[in-house]
C-alpha cells in the first residue's frame, strides 16, 4: 500500500537539520522551538499512522510502501515498512526522544551544531530502517557514521578527539567493505533492489556468495561491535558525552543489528547461510565475544567504559540468539534488543548525570556519588539490576526468553554465557553500588576542584529534566517488566515478517 | 589500437600502485600529499580511458584540487604546532 | 626483534589478504556475461523518461535522486562536524596573501573559474559534470581567494554566515522541489512534468537543472565553510 506519511518520517527531521544553522544565523533563542516543532511534527506523524493502520498492525499485514520519484521498485528507490521495520522504528523514536530532551539543557556550547547532527541522525535511522534498497542502506549508514564520530569528539578534549578518530577509522572501513559488497552484488546481478536481489541470490555460484556474504558480514562485525573488531567500542563510549553515549550504545548498536537480520534473512536468505556453513561459526564468535566482553568489564575501573564492555557481551548474546533462527531465539532477542535498548540509554543518562560531580570516571571517583543525587541514584540501582536480571524487571523476562530459546535449540555453550553473564555482571555492578553508597569527606581543595571540574553549562530545571527522564527509562523497564505480554504481539508479528520472505519478496515486485 | 589502450592502461595502472605506495613510504607529509595528488591525476586519467567522463571530472576536481588543498592546510597548521 | 615480528606479521596479514582478494576476483564473470536488468532500461528509455541527455546526471537526480539527497547531507553533517570540532577562539588574521604579481592575475582568472563552474552545473543534464562536481569548483574560488589574497579578503567578501544562509538555501532548493514533486506529481522528488521542454535545450529534463543548481551551491557553500574553519577561525563561537 502506497503511504506518503512514512517518507515524511525521513524528510521532517532532515528539513529540521536543514534549518536550524539558518534560524542560528537569525536569532539562536528560536531554536529550541524549532527542535521541539520537529519532534513534534515527528511524533505525531509516527502516532497518525499507528493510529490508522491499527488493525493491520495487530494481524500482522501491515505492509507500507513508498516508490522514491514514482520509479518502481528495480528502477528506483522503494522504501518498506512491515512489522518488523516499525516496531524498530516505535522504539527507536521513542528512545531518541527521550535522549533529546535530557540534551536540551546538557549541551553548553554550539548547541544549534548538537541539534543538527542529532536531527541527521535520527533522519538517517528511519533511513537505514525504511529503506529497501541496498545503496539507500549504504548512505544511511554513512550518515550515520559521520554524525556520530563529530558527535563523539563533541567536548573537544584529547581523549574525545582521540576515540573519534579511531571511531571513524573502524567504521569507514565497514562503511567501505559494505560499499564493496553493494557493488559486487550490482556487478552480478544488475539490480539494487533488495527484494530483486533476494529473488535471484540464490542462482549465483557459491563462490561469488560466500565473497559477498563475507565482506556484508565483517562490515556488520565492525559495526556491531562483535569479537575480532571490538576495540573502538568501550573507547569511544568512554570519552563521548552522555547523550552521545546513549545514541551509540542505545539506538546505533540496535539499528546495526535490524540492518544485519534485514541482510542475513531477507536479501542473503539464511538457506544459503546455512549451505556455506557460516551460521555455527558466527554463533561461536558471537558467544565468544559474549565472553570475553563480560570478562573485560570485571576488570574495567571505569563504569562507562564497564558499561561499554557490557554492551559488547549483551550485544554478542543477542547476535547468537537471533543466528539459532528459531522463533523463540527471535523472540527472546528482538524482546533482549528492546530491553537492553532502554536500560542501556537509561544507564548512560543517568550515569552522565551523576558523573557531573565527579574529577573523572574512574572507580575511585564513584565514591559518594549516590548520597548526592538520591533519586537518579535510585533509578540508576533499579536499571543495573534490570541489566543483571532480576525478575520484575524487563531484564529478567528478555534473558529468560534467551535461556529457553538456547536451551531448546541444545546450544548448552549459550546458556552457559547468558548465566556466566548474570553472574558477573552482579559482581561489577555491586561494587559500584557500593562505592556508590560510601560516605565521601571532601576537602577545601576538592570543592575548588569540582566546581572547576563542572564544564557543561545547566539550565533552570535541568535536574528535575534528568530525573524525570531517568524515571521515564526505569518506568518503561518497570512497565514492560510486569506486562511483557504487552509485547507479545508485535514480537511475534515482526519474526512473521522476518520468516516469511517470500510475502516481502511478491509485494515489493508485484505491487 | 586495441593493444595500444592495453598497454598504456597496464602502465597506468602500475604508476597507480607506484603513487599509492610511495605516498605511504615516505616520512615527509608534503610529498605523500603531492604523490597522493599524483594518485588522482592517474585515476583520472584511467577513468577517462573508460569513457567515464563524469567521474573522471568529479576526480579531478575533488581528488587533485580539493583535497590536496585541504591537506595542505592541515598540515600547515601541524606546523605552526599551535594546535591545543 | 619485536619491531621485526610486528612488521612480519602485518605484511604477512596484507598479503593473505591480497591473496582472498585476488581470489575472489577470480571468481567474478567477465562483464559480457552479465545480467543487465536496471542498467538496459536505463540506456534504453532513460532520454524519453528524464529528458536528459547525459544518463548519469539522470540516473543520479531522477531515478535515484534520494541517494543524492543523502549525499549532500553526508557533505551537510560533515561541514557541522568539522566547525563543531575546529572552530575555538579567536585568532588574528593570518596570512596577509601572496605577491602584487599573482593577486592581479588571479583577479583576472577567477571569474572564468566562476564561470566554468556555473557551466558546469547548469549544463549536468546535457555534458558530463553536474551539482557535485561544479560545486567544488565554486569552492575552489573560495581557497583561492584565502591563499592569495589573504583570508581576511574571503572573510570581508564571503563570510561564514552567507556561506552558511547559501548552503541552507541549496539544501532547501533540493528538499523543496522533492515536496513539490509530492503536491505535483504524487511522489517525493518526481521530475516535474510542466518543467520539460525539447531535448537538448539548456532549461529542459524537468527539474534536474534546479536540483543541480541546488546541490551545486550546497556543495559549494559546504566544502568553502570547511576549508574556511580548516586555515583559521576568525569568526565567532556557536554562531
Amino acid at each position: 500500500m502506497m503511504e506518503t506519511r512514512i517518507i515524511l518520517l525521513i524528510i521532517v527531521p532532515l528539513g529540521t537539520a536543514f534549518i536550524i544553522p539558518f534560524i542560528d544565523l537569525i536569532n539562536a533563542k528560536l531554536r529550541r522551538f524549532f527542535v521541539l516543532l520537529g519532534i513534534s511534527i515527528q511524533i505525531f506523524n509516527l502516532t497518525s499512522i499507528v493510529v490508522q493502520y491499527f488493525d493491520q498492525i495487530r494481524d500482522g499485514s501491515l505492509f507500507l510502501q513508498y516508490h522514491l520519484g514514482g520509479w518502481q521498485p528495480p528502477f528506483g528507490i522503494n522504501l518498506v515498512m512491515d512489522n518488523l521495520s516499525f516496531l524498530f522504528i516505535a522504539i527507536v523514536t521513542l528512545s531518541l526522544l527521550f535522549i533529546i530532551i535530557y540534551s536540551i539543557g546538557y549541551v553548553g556550547h554550539h548547541e544549534g551544531k548538537f541539534y543538527v547532527l542529532y536531527f541527521i541522525i535520527i533522519a538517517a535511522s528511519n533511513g537505514a530502517m525504511l529503506t529497501g534498497d541496498l545503496f539507500n542502506m549504504y548512505v544511511f549508514i554513512e550518515l550515520l557514521t559521520i554524525a556520530s564520530g563529530a558527535l563523539i569528539a563533541f567536548q573537544r578534549s584529547h581523549p574525545g578527539s582521540e576515540a573519534a578518530i579511531k571511531y571513524l577509522f573502524y567504521n569507514i572501513i565497514a562503511g567501505s567493505l559494505i560499499f564493496f559488497g553493494v557493488l559486487l552484488t550490482y556487478f552480478n546481478l544488475g539490480t539494487l533492489t533488495m527484494a530483486d536481489v533476494a529473488n535471484n541470490f540464490a542462482a549465483l555460484e557459491s563462490g561469488i556468495q560466500l565473497f559477498i556474504t563475507a565482506i556484508f558480514l565483517t562490515a556488520l562485525l565492525i559495526k556491531m561491535g562483535v569479537f575480532p573488531f571490538l576495540f573502538w567500542l568501550p573507547k569511544s563510549y568512554d570519552s563521548s558525552p552522555a547523550p552521545v553515549t546513549a545514541v551509540l550504545s542505545g539506538v546505533l548498536s540496535k539499528i546495526y543489528l535490524y540492518l544485519f537480520i534485514r541482510l542475513i534473512w531477507t536479501v542473503i536468505g539464511f538457506e544459503t547461510i546455512v549451505a556455506l556453513n557460516l551460521n555455527i561459526l558466527l554463533i561461536d564468535i558471537a558467544l565468544f565475544s559474549s565472553f570475553l566482553g563480560h570478562v573485560f568489564a570485571l576488570q574495567a575501573n571505569n563504569i562507562k567504559r564497564l558499561l561499554g564492555y557490557s554492551s559488547i557481551g549483551h550485544i554478542g548474546m543477542i547476535f547468537a540468539v537471533i543466528m539459532l533462527n528459531t522463533e523463540a531465539g527471535f523472540y527472546g532477542g528482538i524482546l533482549h534488543i528492546i530491553a537492553h535498548m532502554f536500560m542501556k540509554a537509561g544507564l548512560f543518562v543517568a550515569c552522565g548525570y551523576l558523573l557531573q560531580y565527579t574529577v573523572s570516571n574512574h572507580y575511585r571517583d564513584f565514591k559518594g556519588v549516590g548520597l548526592r543525587d538520591k533519586p537518579v541514584f535510585i533509578a540508576f540501582i533499579i536499571l543495573l539490576l534490570s541489566m543483571i536480571g532480576m525478575p520484575p524487571l524487563l531484564g529478567f523476562a528478555s534473558k529468560w526468553f534467551i535461556l529457553m530459546a538456547f536451551l531448546e535449540a541444545q546450544s548448552y555453550f549459550g546458556a552457559f554465557i547468558v548465566i556466566f553473564g548474570s553472574l558477573t555482571a552482579v559482581i561489577y555492578y555491586l561494587r559500584y553500588i557500593a562505592k556508590g553508597f560510601e560516605e565521601v569527606r571532601l576537602s577545601e581543595d576538592d570543592l575548588k576542584m569540582e566546581v572547576f571540574n563542572q564544564p557543561l553549562l545547566s539550565v533552570l530545571y535541568r535536574e528535575k529534566i534528568v530525573t524525570f527522564i531517568t524515571y521515564a527509562y526505569t518506568a518503561v523497564i518497570i512497565i514492560f517488566g510486569f506486562g511483557f505480554r504487552f509485547l507479545n504481539i508485535p514480537l511475534r508479528m515482526s519474526i512473521e515478517s522476518i520468516m516469511n520472505v517470500e510475502r516481502y519478496i511478491e509485494l515489493v515486485l508485484g505491487g | 589500437m586495441m593493444t595500444a589502450t592495453v598497454v598504456l592502461e597496464n602502465l597506468l595502472l602500475i604508476f597507480l600502485v607506484l603513487c599509492a605506495v610511495m605516498s605511504v613510504r615516505f616520512e615527509e607529509e608534503l610529498i605523500s600529499i603531492i604523490f597522493l595528488s599524483t594518485f588522482s591525476i592517474v585515476l583520472t586519467a584511467l577513468y577517462l580511458l573508460h569513457r567515464a567522463a563524469d567521474v573522471a571530472l568529479a576526480e579531478a576536481v575533488i581528488g587533485a584540487g580539493l583535497s590536496t588543498a585541504i591537506f595542505m592546510s592541515a598540515i600547515s597548521q601541524i606546523r605552526h604546532g599551535d594546535s591545543d | 626483534m619485536h619491531k621485526y615480528l610486528k612488521k612480519t606479521l602485518v605484511i604477512s596479514v596484507f598479503i593473505l589478504t591480497a591473496i582472498a582478494l585476488y581470489e575472489n576476483f577470480l571468481l567474478v564473470p567477465e562483464y559480457t556475461g552479465l545480467r543487465t536488468g536496471v542498467s538496459d532500461y536505463i540506456i534504453s528509455s532513460g532520454l524519453s523518461d528524464t529528458g536528459s541527455l547525459n544518463l548519469i546526471t539522470a540516473v543520479l537526480y531522477d531515478y535515484r535522486a534520494f541517494d543524492s539527497l543523502g549525499e549532500s547531507t553526508v557533505i551537510f553533517g560533515a561541514v557541522s562536524g568539522i566547525v563543531l570540532i575546529l572552530s575555538r577562539k579567536m585568532l588574528p588574521v593570518s596570512s596577509r596573501g601572496l605577491s602584487f604579481i599573482v593577486k592581479r592575475t588571479f583577479g583576472l582568472v577567477t571569474p572564468f573559474i566562476a564561470l566554468f563552474s556555473l557551466y558546469v552545473i547548469t549544463h549536468g543534464h546535457l555534458s558530463p559534470g553536474g551539482g557535485f562536481q561544479g560545486g567544488v569548483i565554486l569552492a575552489v574560488i573560495s581557497i583561492i581567494f584565502s591563499i592569495v589574497y589573504g583570508s581576511a579578503f574571503d572573510y570581508r567578501r564571503y563570510s561564514p554566515q552567507v556561506k552558511t544562509a547559501m548552503e541552507t538555501m541549496g539544501a532547501f532548493t533540493f528538499l523543496g522541489l522533492g515536496v513539490v514533486g509530492i503536491l505535483m506529481e504524487g511522489f517525493f522528488l518526481k521530475n516535474l512534468g510542466f518543467l520539460t521542454a525539447r531535448t537538448g535545450t539548456l532549461i529542459s529534463a524537468g527539474s534536474i537543472p534546479y536540483v543541480n543548481f541546488g546541490v551545486g551551491i550546497k556543495v559549494g557553500a559546504g566544502l568553502a565553510i570547511i576549508f574556511y574553519s580548516m586555515i583559521q577561525k576568525t569568526f565567532k563561537e556557536d554562531f
